[in-house]
């Protein structure tokens, strides 16, 4: 762990990862040092000066034309054919009549050569911008998203997603909190990663799921479609991958890094995407719970062996505390103390 | 602080950059196409920079991705990073060059090292003269440090390569690139009054 609580700017400007987020900014890096500074506002002026001191170096440009770009491009596959033009005939003849009897072609296939480099200059050349962007949500609110690649994204309340496009066709996002996913499968196979922040990605072609990032647990479950773990292994950092199918479930333990594949009802569990909260067999715990995931709000019950009562139906999720309190009270038929109205004040 | 610990233990899947590597060792053409475009204009920069002759540069180069597509199978399939491979590669053969021109020429003639430090964009457009003045003299005393110094600082901040990498490259110990780049953000800091800096601060970081 970095000393950073102890940096001046001088210290932040020599250090090598926030030189990296100053230079390079991506998802992983963001999220760290906004975070940071969420945690240390008393360092904003140093961070704010060591900005501009890596920020301040710049050096003469240099650049080829366009054409003299292509011009070398050609020449370097113009010396690839004649290389492989030897290889070719082993005992070479004059070079004037080596020339005419392999010209037409190898000026062929350099032509080829030339119109494919240049179809892909043509190509690539699009500007292409690193796109890092991110999203939360506040206690009590929900947020739809649509990627760049058109896959959808419902961020449940109180999360985080960053998503960042380094390279075309890479999609890659960092959850924080929970959110239901609908990747849209690409002509070309690309895959779509959810990180976690922990030992725990997400890797899927295209396909509907749920990852809950919340607390201590990571949940993923399968709507439909097939999808990869990548699991760390905390011992030996052997990376383990594992497949869910429709109507599995993942769970993984933060704290242990232990995991276990089960069934479960992948529509309850995704019902709060439309709004609706599915409840079989759900606990007063289980509504503690939500309460504090949706609404950052925290409540108990006096006598713990409440917390074991439970009920089946379902109810509409109110995106209003007081009032899906309410509604859990009813159907528990139980009071809450809603004791520390406070507790989130230094959240943001 | 607990995300503080996670994010950088955060997983890691087979990257984009060895996925290109891989295909180009396999022999694809758009695969060599794609690193050829990505990273042309890097290398040429740097070569200007090293040598001051673009021409030389462009020969080099040529030269350079000719043997890369022709040694291909029998390159690193680890490569953590393709533009230090290809820049050191480049170095090695640049000095070469220059170091066979060199017996033709005059015994006195030195490498041309050039890596010079200008004002950013949004430096340029203050139109404050004391703080242009300032300007100008921050990079003056850059541009004092000697020309190994800053091709160090060069390789790290415009080619964002580690400061193992920069070591490395330029044969030195990874303590030396450290030291000189700490050097580098005193002469910023020293010339840069916070006052300045306030002025240069963005919108939108």
């Amino acid at each position: 762990m970095q000393q950073y609580h102890l940096y001046t700017a001088r210290d932040f400007a020599l250090d090598e990862y926030f030189q990296e987020w100053v230079l390079r900014p991506d998802v992983k890096n963001t999220y760290y040092w906004d975070t940071w500074l969420k945690l240390h506002p008393e360092k904003k002026n140093a961070v704010d000066t060591a900005i501009q001191l890596v920020r301040s170096i710049h050096f003469r440009d240099y650049q080829m034309t366009a054409a003299q770009k292509e011009q070398l491009w050609d020449n370097i596959w113009e010396n690839i054919a004649a290389d492989d033009m030897t290889g070719l005939s082993p005992a070479p003849a004059p070079v004037a009549s080596r020339l005419r009897i392999f010209t037409w072609k190898y000026a062929a296939a350099v032509l080829l050569f030339v119109f494919l480099g240049t179809l892909w200059l043509f190509m690539r050349t699009q500007p292409f911008r690193t796109v890092t962007a991110s999203v939360a949500t506040q206690p009590g609110q929900t947020k739809r998203l649509l990627l760049p690649d058109s896959s959808e994204v419902l961020l449940n309340a109180g999360s985080r997603l960053l998503y960042t496009q380094k390279e075309p066709l890479v999609r890659e996002v960092w959850l924080d909190g929970e959110a239901w996913f609908h990747v849209k499968h690409t002509k070309d196979n690309r895959s779509f990663i959810v990180h976690t922040y922990d030992h725990l990605s997400v890797e899927v072609l295209g396909t509907r799921f749920n990852v809950n990032n919340f607390g201590n647990k990571i949940a993923v479950v399968l709507q439909e479609g097939s999808i990869k773990l990548n699991i760390t292994e905390q011992q030996d950092q052997h990376v383990t991958q594992l497949y869910l199918r429709p109507g599995e479930m993942l769970r993984y333990d933060k704290t242990d890094g232990e995991y276990s594949k089960s069934r479960t009802d992948a529509e309850k569990v995704t019902a709060w995407t439309h709004g609706q909260l599915v409840m079989d067999e759900y606990t007063v715990a289980d509504a503690i719970q939500f309460m504090q995931q949706v609404f950052d709000r925290h409540v108990t019950v006096k006598d713990p062996r409440v917390l074991r009562y439970s009920v089946s139906g379902s109810m509409p999720i109110i995106y209003n505390a007081d009032t899906m309190l309410m509604q859990f009270e009813k159907a528990f038929n139980v009071r809450f103390n809603k004791r520390d109205e406070t507790n989130h004040v230094g959240e943001n | 602080m607990k995300a503080v610990q996670t994010a950088i233990t955060a997983s890691h899947t087979v990257s984009p950059q060895e996925e290109l590597w891989n295909s180009f060792r396999q022999g694809s053409r758009d695969a060599f196409a794609r690193i050829y475009q990505e990273q042309v204009d890097n290398l040429y920069h740097y070569g200007v920079h090293l040598c001051g002759d673009g021409e030389l540069v462009r020969d080099c180069l040529q030269e350079l991705f000719h043997d890369l597509w022709q040694s291909r199978e029998h390159l690193a399939a680890q490569l953590l990073n393709i533009r230090y491979y290809l820049l050191s590669s480049l170095r090695r053969r640049l000095l070469r060059t220059l170091e066979r021109d060199r017996r033709f020429r005059a015994e006195t003639t030195e490498i041309p090292f050039d890596f010079e430090l200008i004002p950013s964009r949004e430096h340029a457009i203050i139109q404050d003269e004391k703080v242009q003045e300032q300007v100008k003299q921050l990079h003056a005393a850059l541009n004092a440090l000697p020309r190994r110094q800053r091709e160090a600082i060069y390789l790290r901040f415009f080619h964002e390569l580690s400061y193992q990498e920069v070591a490395d490259m330029m044969s030195m110990k990874v303590d030396s690139v450290y030291n000189i780049i700490s050097k580098a953000i005193s002469v910023l800091k020293k010339t840069l009054p916070p006052a300045v800096l306030l002025l240069l601060l963005q919108p939108g970081k």
